[in-house]
């Protein structure tokens, strides 16, 4: 069991017309929580929120902690808090290695590129995608897109990986392997990670499960 | 937190400044002269009536046109070569088409035998001719880029997959959606259409003219009653500009209607006979292609010509002496408009962008008639309110920074009438992902954003630039002569007889215009063809 | 005898003393290099191209750089002439006559006192009745640079040589529609009405000076009467007539008009030589004699640059800038001071005094409530 990475408490979200009291959330290093509900309740608004960005017609408040630290005021680049969407979101005008090197963190930006190769064929080697390297993004497949997307969202280091309907996109037989590849991915690299979806399989089973409260008159 | 903080109010500011005092200047010249209105002279004024139902039958007959054409060929028609006559400066167009069609003109001249005198000069239907000419590649143009944004190759399989005919679905799905986005493009062209100068002068009739060449002709006067006049009527002029806004919201809200209606029920035989002969409204698209090519080879033709009266085909002599003469003094005048135009163009697009920007994040709604404001307000009564508020003389550089100054507004406009949609229908979880991954906001702008919507950035550049070489009352008033561009040139040169030296100046605006659009419309190609796909 | 001797003697003087030491003395010549902002039509070529000698010859013999600033129409300097407060302006000097010059001197925007300020002045021909511009004295707020003669084009064998409005008449009676007169208030067309009403009136002298109501309303009848038969005779049986005096010279030329109106004496030959005009056109007046007027120079009060474009006006009223000024190869434009050797000035019109501006007032408001509707 790791140490507490994300918490939070008192969110509340409030809709012109209702809102949302959330409880608190605890999730530890490696570990995953899954948070169920219907679609259009406001799942990916608080994803939106927890990584940094206010929405239209939705106020949240609320505290969050990241390794203990409050990130309240906090700008999106410095939370450390990676966000991976169901349609991926590789950059189109960059291949496959230049998305990347997009996500190589700060500090090694300033590596040579003969190093900054190495890291990322290394990992390109690891899925088995080295030959995918120069590749234009609109070529992948669903699964090789997941594969790339996560990789970059890891290579970032972040401490806190949010996952919306992740593997919605991906057909059944797929989505089984990429699903375990994922998780298994951010459990060896003890990130925190939060998982919203509608489909209860989507979410490992040893897993703690958030339902999504029911919504009250503003 | 602080300074994240700051730097997007040091941006909120910034956007302001730039972009509010010229409006502000503008609201307190009008209101500082409010004592000065006076409507029963202008009520009395011999002919205003006329002026101003002959100004708004025009501004609506070409609105109206405009979109049904826009509405027919928006689908069929590729906006591929219509840059270059969205490229054609006013005046050298009208003075090029009224040389072709005028019962005299070289077209005729051609079919000996067939007399046409429907399209004399100074007949209202030159004037919507030459307007219609003129708006519907900007139109066709605006509609391209919006119908880019809404996935109507799908709405199209969807309808006929339901049992609906294709021009059905046109009509009925895309339509409705595609007038909603050109509303903000429509306005402006009934606007335009309702306070042109230029073209008015040379086309409409005179006796009376428009309520704009009015006001515009008021303005040049100083008689204490005049600049009366001028306010009155500028004030009117704006009124009933703000009119056409709702007449372009009316005509989108009955087709609107009508489209609701037949959604469920069968198109009547009337409707689809009216439809029918819509079509050949397509047809205006090709001709305004045809009539753009042939304005400038008049314009050609002119510039090297000499002795040419009706009704011979050649003229007496060609002759490259106009050009030999002036040569040496045209490129000041067309450096000058590309230096400042660059500049302008620049400032705009960030300008533009920023504002956008702001416009997420904070959620303005009512920033696009801000910034269109410009463009629904007659444009001499801005500029001399300017004059009033800044007053400026000194060094020779403040006077080229006034005439930036007071190119911004209009470039802005045409700039994010551009940008805006594209920026709108982007997918701004891009940069919030650039920034998840540990890069501030405007790197990953930078490093996204700007390479996605490249397309649309160049092209904004571009008519941002080209609106700024157009200017003429701004550069002419706020330079104080110190700015002597390609276009003041060629408006006093216009105002001659000599029209060989009117048409070198003409051509030369035209191929700077042309150059700036096509080469960075070129660029735009080149690296935004990824932008589109999402 | 002897009297008219003595000062051509001198001006021979001059001119030779000028030639001889092609820089003015070191004490005219300006030290630094000082710009003069000249808001000037731009809409000739042969003027653009006059003033581009000037400012050469000007850059070399007084060390002043001259600027034409090109402007469509001068109403547009004199708006922003009336705009600006009285520090400094950004127009160092101005072409202007009638009307705008009227407006600037009410507003003491301009610089007095011009003849006794600029040398050359007192070479300005006395004959030319320059002392009152449009009937409003010009009181040295600016100085004459050039004649404009108010005249017709005429297409050969149609109109009678100097038609009288009776003629005109009788011409559109059997030629409906080959005549039109540029739209009022374009100032060549309330010319046109002015010739009519110096026609009509038998030159009456009360047409010299500011009318009271009752001599307004006397002189003025015969010339509404004599429109209202001419007008459906005209272009577009009169309903609309043509916006400029460049729209009228195209229709002119076209063949669509018998006739178009210019205020330049040299219009035709430069037409000629441009091949603006067929062959076939002539030049002619209305009556006897041509509307004649003088074009002006001033100088605005607040120009930071006075004594350079006072030395700019003394250029300009120089013999040698004169005579270039009248070369029919170039402008064209008579000169406004007595020549003395060489060749001679153009021959003009018998010249017509300018009614009072008060009159043109009168025309522009009677005429736009009786026919714009």
């Amino acid at each position: 069991m790791g140490k507490t990475v994300l918490s939070t408490s008192d969110i509340s979200m409030r809709w012109p017309d209702h809102r949302v009291e959330l409880p608190p959330i605890q999730v530890n290093a490696g570990e995953v929580l899954g948070i169920m509900g219907p679609s259009g309740s406001g799942k990916s608004t608080l994803l939106r929120w927890l990584v940094g960005e206010q929405q239209q017609f939705v106020r949240t408040v609320g505290s969050i902690f990241v390794d203990g630290v409050s990130v309240q005021g906090v700008p999106v680049e410095q939370r450390k808090i990676g966000i991976l969407f169901q349609d991926v979101l590789l950059f189109p005008h960059l291949n496959v290695f230049d998305n990347l090197r997009f996500g190589l963190p700060a500090a090694q930006r300033q590596l040579s590129i003969a190093e900054q190769t190495e890291r990322i064929m290394e990992q390109l080697r690891a899925i088995q995608m080295s030959k995918y390297a120069q590749a234009a993004v609109s070529s992948l497949s669903g699964g090789q897109r997941a594969r790339i997307g996560l990789l970059r969202a890891l290579l970032n280091k972040p401490r806190v990986m949010l996952l919306d309907e992740p593997f919605a996109a991906l057909d059944a037989r797929l989505r089984c392997r990429i699903r375990e590849w994922t998780y298994g991915q951010l459990a060896e690299q003890q990130v925190a990670t939060i998982v919203v979806s509608h489909d209860p399989d989507d979410i490992p089973a040893n897993a703690n499960k958030l339902y999504w409260p029911e919504a009250r008159d503003a | 937190m602080i300074v994240a903080q700051l730097k997007t109010k040091g941006g909120l500011a910034l956007a302001l400044l730039a972009l509010g005092l010229p409006l502000i200047a503008a609201v307190l010249g009008l209101l500082l002269n409010l004592r000065q209105l006076n409507f029963v002279a202008l009520l009395s004024y011999p002919g205003i009536c006329t002026m101003i139902w002959q100004g708004l039958l025009v501004a609506i007959v070409v609105t109206v046109i405009a979109t049904l054409v826009v509405m027919v060929s928006s689908y069929a028609i590729s906006s591929s070569g219509l840059r270059s006559i969205i490229a054609i400066p006013n005046l050298a167009f009208t003075v090029g088409i009224l040389w072709l069609i005028t019962p005299t003109g070289w077209l005729w001249r051609l079919l000996p035998g067939i007399e046409v005198d429907l399209f004399d000069r100074q007949y209202l239907l030159t004037f919507i001719l030459i307007l219609l000419l003129k708006e519907i590649p900007f139109l066709l143009f605006m509609s391209h880029r919006a119908l880019q944004q809404i996935p109507h190759q799908k709405w199209l399989i969807i309808g006929q997959s339901q049992g609906h005919s294709k021009a059905k679905t046109w009509w009925l799905i895309v339509i409705p959606a595609l007038l909603k986005r050109l509303r903000l493009p429509l306005m402006v062209v009934a606007v335009y259409s309702f306070s042109v100068i230029d073209i008015a002068l040379l086309a409409a009739p005179q006796l009376p003219s428009t309520l704009a060449v009015q006001v515009f002709e008021w303005q040049l006067n100083f008689t204490p009653d005049a600049r009366r006049l001028a306010y009155t009527g500028g004030l009117v002029l704006l009124a009933l500009s703000g009119l056409l806004c709702l007449v372009v919201i009316g005509q989108e809200y009955l087709i609107g209607q009508w489209s609701r209606k037949r959604l469920s029920s069968q198109v009547s035989r009337v409707e689809r006979l009216a439809l029918k002969l819509l079509k050949g409204l397509g047809a205006l698209p090709v001709l305004t292609r045809v009539f753009g090519i042939l304005a400038l080879g008049a314009l050609l033709a002119q510039s090297v010509s000499r002795g040419w009266f009706y009704p011979a085909i050649l003229p007496a002599d060609w002759t490259l002496q106009g050009w030999l003469q002036e040569w040496s003094y045209i490129w000041p005048g067309v450096i000058s408009a590309l230096g400042i135009a660059l500049i302008v163009g620049l400032l705009s697009v960030l300008l533009v962008t920023v504002l956008l920007e702001l416009k997420r994040t904070y959620h303005w709604r009512y920033l696009a008639i801000w910034v269109l404001l410009p463009l629904l307000v007659p444009q001499i009564l801005l500029v001399l309110s300017w004059h009033q508020m800044t007053n400026y003389s000194g060094s020779e550089a403040g006077y080229w920074l006034w005439v930036i100054w007071s190119h911004m507004p209009f470039s802005v406009a045409y700039a994010y009438l551009v940008l805006a949609p594209q920026e709108h229908a982007f997918d701004q979880r891009y940069v919030l992902v650039g920034r998840a991954l540990g890069y501030s906001f405007w790197r990953s702008w930078w490093r996204i954003k700007r390479p996605l919507l490249a397309g649309p950035l160049y092209l904004s550049l571009a008519l941002a630039m080209f609106i700024s070489v157009t200017q003429y009352v701004p550069t002419l008033i706020l330079g104080g002569g110190r700015v002597a561009t390609v276009t003041t040139d060629l408006m006093a040169a216009s105002s001659g007889i000599n029209t060989q030296l009117a048409a070198i100046y003409a051509l030369m605006q035209w191929l700077l215009a042309t150059g700036i659009l096509i080469g960075l419309t070129g660029l735009a190609g080149q690296r935004g063809s990824s932008a589109g796909e999402q | 005898m002897a009297s008219r001797l003595v000062p051509v003697l001198l001006a021979c003087l001059l001119i030779l003393s000028s030639m001889s030491i092609p820089a003015q003395s070191a004490a005219e010549r300006f030290e630094e290099t000082a710009p003069v902002y000249f808001y000037a039509w731009g809409g000739s070529s042969e003027v653009n191209n006059y003033l581009r000698w000037a400012a050469e010859e000007l850059k070399a013999r007084d060390n002043i750089e001259l600027i034409h600033v090109k402007v469509g129409d001068i109403s547009e300097a004199v708006a922003r002439l009336l705009n600006e407060d009285r520090n400094a302006s950004a127009i160092d000097l101005l072409w202007i006559n009638g009307e705008n010059f009227h407006a600037l001197k009410a507003a003491g925007k301009l610089l007095g006192k011009l003849p006794e300020r600029v040398e050359n002045a007192s070479k300005i021909n006395p004959d030319l009745n320059w002392q009152t511009d449009f009937g409003v004295p010009v009181d040295g707020y600016e100085l004459p640079w050039g004649v404009g003669q108010f005249h017709l084009l005429v297409r050969e064998n149609t109109l009678p040589v100097q038609p009288d409005p009776a003629q005109l008449l009788s011409y559109a009676q059997q030629h409906p529609g080959r005549l039109s007169y540029p739209k009022p208030p374009e100032f060549h067309g309330t010319t046109f009405l002015k010739s009519l009403l110096i026609s009509l009136n038998n030159q009456d002298e009360r047409l010299y000076s500011s009318p009271d109501a009752q001599t307004a309303k006397e002189l003025l009848a015969p010339l509404w009467r004599y429109l209202d038969q001419l007008h459906p005779l005209l272009w577009r049986q009169g309903r609309d007539f043509p916006g400029s005096a460049v729209v009228q010279q195209q229709l002119l030329a076209n063949g669509q008009l018998d006739m178009a109106v210019s205020f330049n004496p040299q219009e035709l030959t430069v037409a000629h030589r441009q091949q603006r005009l067929p062959p076939s056109i002539v030049a002619t007046t209305i009556g006897q004699s041509a509307i004649t007027n003088s074009h002006y120079l001033a100088v605005p009060a607040a120009s930071p640059h006075k004594d350079q474009a006072l030395a700019v006006i003394n250029f300009l009223l120089s013999e040698p800038a004169q005579r270039k000024k009248m070369d029919p190869m170039g402008w064209g434009d008579p000169p406004v001071i007595r020549l003395n050797a060489g060749k001679h000035a153009p021959d003009l019109f018998p010249a017509q005094s300018e009614p009072h501006l008060d009159w043109l007032r009168l025309i522009e408001q009677q005429w736009l409530e009786r026919y714009q509707r």
